[in-house]
């Protein structure tokens, strides 16, 4: 908050002030304004859906990429078209009389399918059940339905659509003729009939021409442009339907006018096509599934000592490399030394041996935690380029591979781009990325992986308590745990400013990050916070703005990161028992054993000044030998505790408590001025551990109960809950040896 | 730049696009969000509403979106809606302890209270018109000092002026403006 002066009469302005605020006096803060640009883009990126390809630099390797929503609105992405539409459909089928005759183009030297040869554009397969993605209104269609809708879908591989091209191009089509009627009557009659079957079903959406949705369906759309490949059963024959038109964009909207659309109909074999283009599409699935016992054993991407892979340089490398992917990538790398052939061997039975899976939704991390770390190998080999990526914030590889030839070449510098024709493809395959790479640079025998944008462990770390600052171990060591973590954004921002565990980092600006980890039963809940300093560095927590809440379905992070920090989660008091007289207390009032109250007299050994007398603490009379103290140590410092919040039956178990001895455990410590008492009671899945402490003097040989100092307050203020039920079985038999 | 030609960008590099938008519109955007939030938020309120304000902009404004014609418009509207939201957002208390004096209370305008909503716009030019008056630099150091807050440093920063002499400026230019505001008000 600012001090009140006379310039607050310009708050909460009209337009006609902001706007002179704005042309005269502008904010004119770039550190600023560069920061909250960053700010407004990484919201706008997390608002839009989660996307394999969002990266924007891999070290030493740039990739432009157009983000999701972009590629989503573009028609260059991989999408399907369907003639939408009731009337619509059998609109189109009406124009067939407007098509040119196919057997010119059969009688060419090498055969070539009417609708062109199909293994030279990237058709795609469309996939109903996806979104659709975008209408295209046919402009002056009379038809309340003239439209088309695109639909997303599956790429057909190059590989695939040779085999399919193969097909098509050697079949004898029949066109359907301008002037047989009869046959146009018979498609149309039967496009009626799907409508109605498919308006029933769909209610008032008006249907697919396609009643059928297992027909197969091709669709080659680029820039403007849309070819689309259908065939159907109409009874009596089968028609194969290629439709071809131009669209226009105008506000957002897409338009294409009755005479910018071709449509041509050919009789064909259904029963033929349809098992022919299934088996070549179900084929050619099964020979990409990396789980297939085929590919077991080889890299979805070959064998990697096959091409001569390098790690691409930095912009001190020799050679700068621009590789122009497509209209809207370019990757440019710097040039770097071809991998020995024994380390390439190396690598290559490292990727062979590991399970290759497509990935279809790679997770992303939360902001705070993306490193940017990537890893890549390229090969270009004159006309092939591969490039590996290994991306270390979404545990992904993607092979980008394409034909390529030389636009340019210099000293220091070259161009190349994709060879016109040549299909690009892109595979992201779901990898584990810092086992990947650790072994990785184990092989290449130097650090590869982590880099220099990683604000994570690039920064100086520091606990709340000590503001001790993390070694690069306990960072790295910290990071990769939170990489493995499954985050899940929340948008309740329920965290407590005061977490047990709080690491800290100083900002350029002087102002601090604290992330919050804290351990819920089932889960682990993270905050990201921005807070001010002031100037004694003290941060203020009222002026905190949450950055980023989310969790983790791990009750154990915490208590990891915990481990990782040398620090314990239990209070320091109990984390080496041996390094005090820890005494064991049988709470069973029947027992030989058990230490009654009126025994050892605790009222008249602990009385504060005023005489009054507190019942409080009992110390054990069974001395545990240290061996067992050490397992019982160990026992506890190897459980997963999470913090609890306090309730009655949480309290100390007192002689008239009616408690089941049987489920309880009590160890008590006296030090010279404090006694601590901890008890561990046993419930249905759980166990909780409680400690109380009570501060005392002594004089002439009487102790006197002391204010309780911040030893007693620290350790009672805390409830630790593990899911070991066991917990208290296993300690008593430590202790019955 | 138009919006046709904006939209165009959009589709072929949506970064390039975002950065034209922001370059354009950051001062506006800031003005707006800075103006309402000015005494309630603090610093990171600000930084986060305008951010906000440029993702949904960004997301809302696209090649594809119904939206046409004056992106000004559509900006400032995104821009006093979030600035809105956000003062509510601080003054319900979700941000923690913010105490309000009568003053800060009122500040939402409302119907009743355009007389005097009419009275301090006049002030407020009749302000701006004095800070003006002063001329360079110190119309602008006294306006990102006392109407932004920002540091001496900062602002030396900005005009490329040892911390140490601006605050001596400032210090003649506050007295300074106060005779021009007291001369105004005589005036009158």
């Amino acid at each position: 908050m600012k001090e009140k002066n006379e310039f607050d009469i310009l708050e909460n302005a009209e337009s006609s002030v902001t706007d002179r605020l704005e042309a005269e006096f502008p904010p004119r803060d770039n550190r600023e304004k560069e920061k909250i640009f960053r700010m407004s883009e990484r919201k706008f990126n997390n608002t839009s859906a989660p996307d394999t390809e969002k990266e924007q630099t891999v070290s030493g390797v740039e990739v432009y990429r157009r983000p999701k929503w972009q590629r989503g609105l573009s028609i260059a992405a991989a999408c399907a078209l369907v003639v939408g539409g009731a009337t619509g459909g059998t609109y189109a089928f009406n124009r067939f009389r407007n098509t040119p005759a196919a057997e010119s183009q059969l009688d060419t030297q090498k055969k070539v399918a009417p609708f062109g040869d199909f293994s030279e554009l990237e058709y795609q397969l469309c996939d109903y059940n996806r979104d659709s993605m975008r209408t295209v209104t046919i402009e002056d269609s009379p038809e309340a339905y003239g439209y088309f809708e695109l639909f997303s879908g599956p790429i057909i591989s190059q590989q695939k659509r040779d085999k399919l091209a193969d097909f098509f191009n050697n079949y004898d089509y029949e066109e359907i003729a301008a002037d047989t009627d009869e046959a146009i009557g018979v498609v149309n009659e039967a496009v009626t009939e799907a409508e109605t079957i498919d308006i029933s079903t769909i209610e008032d959406a008006p249907a697919p021409i396609n009643a059928d949705e297992s027909d197969p369906y091709f669709i080659y759309c680029r820039d403007n442009e849309i070819k689309a490949v259908k065939i159907y059963d109409v009874g009596e024959f089968g028609v194969l339907n290629y439709t071809h038109f131009n669209f226009d964009e105008q506000d957002g909207q897409y338009f294409m006018t009755d005479d910018e659309m071709s449509v041509e109909g050919y009789k064909i074999d259904y029963d033929l096509f349809k098992s022919t283009i299934n088996e070549i599409l179900s084929s050619e699935d099964e020979e990409e599934t990396p789980t297939e016992p085929e590919y077991k054993g080889v890299a979805p991407f070959g064998n990697f000592s096959e091409h001569e892979y390098f790690i691409p340089g930095g912009e001190d490398a020799e050679k700068q490399i621009f590789v122009k992917a497509d209209e809207e990538t370019q990757i440019t790398f710097g040039s770097g030394e071809v991998i020995s052939a024994e380390q390439s061997k190396q690598i290559e039975e490292l990727f062979n041996s590991l399970e290759w899976n497509e990935s279809v939704e790679p997770k992303t991390k939360p902001f705070w935690l993306v490193g940017i770390d990537r890893m890549t190998f390229i090969s270009m080999d004159g006309s092939d380029f591969n490039m590996l990526s290994l991306n270390g914030d979404n545990n992904t590889l993607t092979w980008d591979s394409f034909r390529y030839e030389t636009e340019s070449e210099y000293e220091g510098m070259a161009t190349y781009k994709r060879t016109e024709g040549s299909a690009r493809q892109i595979k992201t395959y779901d990898i584990d990325y810092i086992s990947l790479v650790n072994k990785l640079s184990e092989i290449m025998g130097r650090d590869l992986g982590y880099s220099i944008h990683n604000d994570f462990i690039n920064s100086d770390w520091f606990t709340g308590s000590d503001r001790e600052i993390l070694s690069e171990e306990q960072k790295k060591a910290i990071y990769e745990l939170l990489s493995s973590c499954d985050f899940e954004q929340m948008s309740a921002p329920a965290i407590t400013p005061q977490a047990y565990l709080v690491l800290f980092r100083e900002e350029n600006d002087g102002t601090l990050t604290a992330l919050n980890i804290e351990s819920h039963p089932d889960s682990t809940l993270f905050g990201c916070v921005h807070y001010e300093v002031d100037k004694n560095g003290q941060y203020n927590g009222s002026n905190g703005s949450v950055m980023w809440v989310g969790s983790c379905p791990d009750n154990t992070i915490e208590d990891k990161i915990l481990k990782i920090l040398g620090r314990s989660k239990l209070p320091e008091v109990i984390t080496d028992l041996t390094a005090n007289d820890w005494r064991f207390r049988d709470l069973d009032l029947n027992s030989e054993n058990h230490l009654h109250y009126d025994v050892v007299d605790l009222n008249t050994k602990y009385t504060d000044g005023y005489d009054n007398s507190y019942l409080q603490m009992i110390y054990g009379t069974d001395s545990i030998p240290e061996d067992k103290l050490k397992l019982i140590s160990d026992l506890l410092d190897s459980t997963a505790w999470y913090e609890i919040d306090y309730t009655e039956q949480h309290d100390l178990l007192f002689p008239d408590d009616n408690y089941d001895a049987t489920q309880c455990i009590e160890l008590s410590m006296m030090d010279d001025d404090h006694i601590f008492v901890m008890q561990l009671i046993e419930g249905e899945n759980n166990t909780s551990l409680r400690i109380d402490a009570q501060s005392f003097f002594e004089e002439n040989g009487t102790k006197y109960l002391d204010a309780p100092d911040d030893i007693c307050l620290e350790v009672t203020d805390k409830i630790l809950m593990c899911d070991d039920p066991e917990l208290i079985d296993n300690i008593k038999r430590i202790i019955a040896g | 730049m138009t919006d046709q030609q904006l939209r165009q960008l959009l589709g072929s590099s949506p970064e390039k696009a975002h950065r034209l938008i922001f370059d354009e519109y950051y001062n506006y955007v800031y003005t707006i969000v800075f103006n309402r939030l000015r005494s309630l938020g603090t610093p990171e309120d600000i930084d986060e509403c305008v951010s906000d304000v440029f993702a949904e902009i960004f997301t809302k404004y696209n090649t594809q979106s119904g939206h046409s014609g004056n992106i000004k418009g559509f900006v400032s509207a995104i821009a006093r809606n979030r600035s809105i939201d956000m003062f509510r957002r601080i003054r319900s208390g979700v941000k923690a302890t913010v105490s309000l004096d009568a003053d800060e209370a009122v500040q939402l305008s409302s119907e009743e209270r355009i007389d005097e909503q009419a009275e301090r716009t006049e002030t407020a030019h009749a302000l701006l018109d004095a800070v003006k008056s002063l001329g360079e630099p110190d119309s602008t150091i006294i306006m990102q000092k006392y109407y932004y807050g920002r540091s001496s440093e900062d602002i030396g920063d900005m005009i490329d002026m040892k911390p140490n002499t601006v605050r001596k400026r400032l210090s003649r230019a506050l007295s300074r403006l106060r005779d021009i505001l007291r001369e105004d008000d005589e005036g009158r």
